[in-house]
């Protein structure tokens, strides 16, 4: 499984002395990315990562780039959001928003989770 | 160490591996692996020292192939699984099949939307064949209710045969740089052409390493009552080939339904082949009576073989890879039902018993002497 460079976090309890691993100090709004419990496993144990990015859309490229192991968990080959999970920008799910292309704002807290479906 | 009997289980929940001591009297279950994802592909590679295969379909995060090198204890995650070029358009929504290759490490793997990649070590990449996968068909090819799967791949040295739902049987006669749609006598009895180059329902197909030019098809048929265009269709869903599937012919009579998924060579004689028919209406077996079917001259004729299954209010259904046969003298054949139950059919399918009856769903049966 790949990791990209980010390091092992500690859940969302204290965080150790490095919160957070710098993945871009571009210009563009810097937002917390949480990851998924069993998704950990495809960014290095990260449970955080830090990212530059105006939009849900220019988050995800990010990973696709950075983290591609986590993006494939999350996206198809043709760049489609997976069909059964829901992206979270603070409480609010993108369905409801702007889709990926929900704007993002410094201190933006994106999540993705899985949708409560099966049986 | 002796020899043992492996069985992978692919279920709605996950794979779970059964061991048995040759006898086969007494199975331990492990698992499920991977739990709570459904498992439509399982491999029980015998080369070297063996390993077993799982593919785990995802809901969630798509497509994984779990690989176990200790028999199933435990199951790790391959680097990754076969994906479609960027630029392709298509997204790899199901794994149904995998199968060795010739060289160490090198795979096959048959995959929904049907096309075909090729592993060199041992599953932690993949290509695509573009062969199949690009082939001018495929973007007319249309699934069945399973999926558009390509769920059959045989080899033979420089010939594959592939068989999709609903594309038909393919060939390769040149080791899968190119293939040719193969169906001549294969029947399409829901179409208005009945018997089209490509578009043929294959379920399953089988075949003999010691006859390599005789190949047996499970098509689907059940098309005996069809009131659609080109009128009925009987007995179109259990065919055989002499000419390494280049034409196909008929060998349904004799059996209460030519509709069934699986299909299965006996190892020591390629005369023998078995068949699970079922109900073209409700795909359970007729009147409620599960028996496996048996031809001892290819299919001339069939015997009904049924004694130890239940004898009324059994509505089995067996997927097309939910039934396998070990390769012991006197071989077993295993069963899978989509209600959960493993059976197991002694002395070639003469006496059946019951192993498990409370698994999940069953989708893939595979079994091996290690």
């Amino acid at each position: 499984m790949g990791n990209g460079g980010c390091g092992r976090m500690s859940g969302l309890g204290p965080r150790p002395p490095l919160s957070r691993v710098k993945l871009d100090v571009m210009a563009a709004p810097g937002v917390t990315f949480h990851v998924f419990g069993v998704l950990r496993d495809y960014c290095g144990g990260a449970s955080e990562l830090s990212i530059a990015a105006p939009t849900v859309r220019a988050a995800l490229k990010h990973l696709e780039r950075h983290q591609p192991a986590l993006y494939r968990n999350i996206c198809d080959e043709t760049g489609a959001l997976r069909r059964h999970l829901n992206v979270f920008v603070n409480d609010g799910n993108v369905r409801f928003l702007k889709g990926i292309d929900t704007p993002l704002a410094p201190g933006d807290l994106v999540t993705v989770l899985p949708a409560v479906s099966g049986g | 160490m002796s020899d043992r009997v492996i069985l992978t289980l692919g279920t709605k929940k996950g794979v779970f591996v059964a061991e048995a001591a040759k006898p086969r009297q007494r199975f331990a279950l492990r698992g499920p692996s991977g739990p709570g994802i459904p498992v439509y592909a399982t491999l029980i590679d015998t080369r070297g020292t063996p390993k077993l295969y799982a593919s785990s379909c995802n809901p969630f995060f798509g497509m994984k192939l779990l690989r176990s090198t200790n028999l199933g204890k435990t199951f790790t995650e391959t680097k990754s699984a076969p994906a479609f070029p960027k630029d392709d358009g298509r997204a790899l929504v199901n794994i149904w099949s995998l199968e060795p290759g010739d060289a160490k490490g090198e795979l096959w793997c048959g995959v929904e939307p049907a096309s075909l990649f090729r592993s060199r070590d041992g599953g932690d990449s993949w290509e695509m064949v573009p062969g199949i996968s690009n082939h001018a068909h495929a973007r007319q090819w249309q699934p069945g209710n399973g999926g558009l799967c390509l769920h059959t791949i045989i080899r033979d040295g420089s010939r594959m045969h592939l068989g999709i739902s609903t594309g038909g049987h393919y060939l390769s006669e040149n080791s899968g740089s190119t293939f040719d749609a193969a169906n001549r006598g294969i029947a399409a009895g829901f179409a208005p052409d009945p018997y089209p180059e490509f578009g043929q329902c294959v379920h399953k197909i089988a075949r003999h390493d010691a006859a390599p030019g005789r190949l047996y098809i499970q098509n689907h048929g059940g098309m005996a009552k069809w009131t659609g265009p080109g009128g009925p269709q009987p007995d179109i869903g259990v065919l055989r080939s002499d000419d390494y599937g280049h034409s196909w012919r008929s060998i349904a009579q004799g059996l209460p339904s030519d509709f069934g998924f699986p299909i299965v060579v006996h190892p020591h004689n390629p005369d023998v082949v078995y068949v699970m028919p079922l109900e073209p209406e409700t795909r359970t077996c007729p009147g409620g009576a599960p028996a496996v079917w048996r031809s001892e001259n290819g299919g001339d004729s069939w015997r009904r073989l049924a004694r130890g299954f239940p004898k009324k209010e059994s509505y089995f259904t067996v997927l097309r890879d939910a039934m396998d046969i070990d390769r012991l003298k006197s071989p077993a054949l295993y069963v899978g039902t989509t209600t959960g139950q493993l059976w197991i059919g002694r002395d070639g399918g003469e006496k059946w018993e019951c192993v498990f009856d409370s698994l999940p769903p069953i989708h893939n049966v595979k079994v091996a002497v290690v």
